[in-house]
């Protein structure tokens, strides 16, 4: 079970993508921002992997990785 | 004769775009006289993989196509290797654009003899859906096409897989660096979150010392 303030913010950097942009997850297909935000909400396979995507992208801050 | 089998199956949007990536490795390895056992479309099925691998023994295969911890697929994603006929890769170096399939599968692939390049993971890439129909003019899925072929690219060079592999990961620093530095472009940190998954997804099982020179 993923918080809701982690749940916000990852659509919120969600919301932040341009929207010509697709994301390709292999064999799950292709995604638009709105889809891939309705999949972080329910909480899919989809969802879950964007989520632990969007994490690590912000923990590698936290490491000045970055 | 030096052999290298590449499958590039090409029947949805994700293996469109990793079949037109694969085409610049053929133009590459075509330069450099190798015989290219392009196995594309239809054509990458179990049994035409099968037969190559037995009968031309070629030194390198590039896998493209969807996959899973015990699997590599190729045309509608059938599977073209598991669990079951691994042992067809055995002595090869194999590079293995599908993802997840590094997991398991290239673990007991991989020995002292063989290597196995792959992701762990999903392998993770945007596009510009504008694009979607010319994917070679695709500038948002440009960095992970050059990533995703510097591993052929290096090896080709005459590099060893560990040398390839480490170029590879290099090759992901510095387009993460490169839209780390331009971060008022709208795509910046969406582009980045994604090298950063693929980057760390990639792995190279066994051995680290092979040449296809």
């Amino acid at each position: 079970m993923v918080s809701e303030d982690i749940k916000k913010l990852v659509i919120m950097r969600l919301q932040a993508m341009p929207p010509n942009l697709k994301l390709s997850i292999g064999k799950y297909g292709t995604f638009t921002k709105e889809e891939l935000i309705e999949r972080v909400q329910k909480e899919d396979e989809v969802g879950k992997l964007i989520i632990e995507m969007q994490l690590k992208y912000l923990r590698s801050f936290k490491k000045g990785i970055i | 004769m030096k052999y290298v089998l590449i499958s590039r199956p090409k029947f949805d949007e994700t293996t469109t775009y990793l079949y037109i990536w694969a085409s610049k490795v053929i133009a590459f390895l075509e330069r450099l006289n190798f015989r290219v056992i392009d196995l594309k479309n239809k054509k990458a099925n179990k049994k035409n993989i099968e037969n190559a691998l037995i009968k031309k023994n070629p030194l390198l295969v590039i896998f493209n196509g969807h996959g899973s911890p015990t699997e590599i697929c190729g045309h509608n994603n059938e599977v073209l290797i598991n669990l079951e006929n691994k042992e067809y890769l055995k002595s090869k170096i194999v590079y293995s654009i599908s993802c997840n399939s590094a997991r398991e599968l290239g673990k007991k692939v991989a020995d002292e003899n063989t290597s196995f390049a792959g992701y762990e993971n999903e392998f993770i890439f945007l596009m510009d859906k504008n694009k979607a129909c010319t994917p070679e003019k695709d500038e948002i899925a440009k960095p992970f096409m050059e990533c995703s072929n510097q591993f052929s690219i290096s090896l080709l060079k005459g590099k060893t897989t560990g040398e390839a592999y480490e170029d590879t990961k290099r090759k992901y620093n510095e387009w993460i660096c490169y839209f780390a530095a331009k971060e008022y472009l709208p795509e910046a940190s969406s582009i980045i979150s994604c090298l950063i998954w693929d980057r760390d997804s990639f792995i190279l099982h066994g051995n680290k010392e092979k040449i296809i020179l």
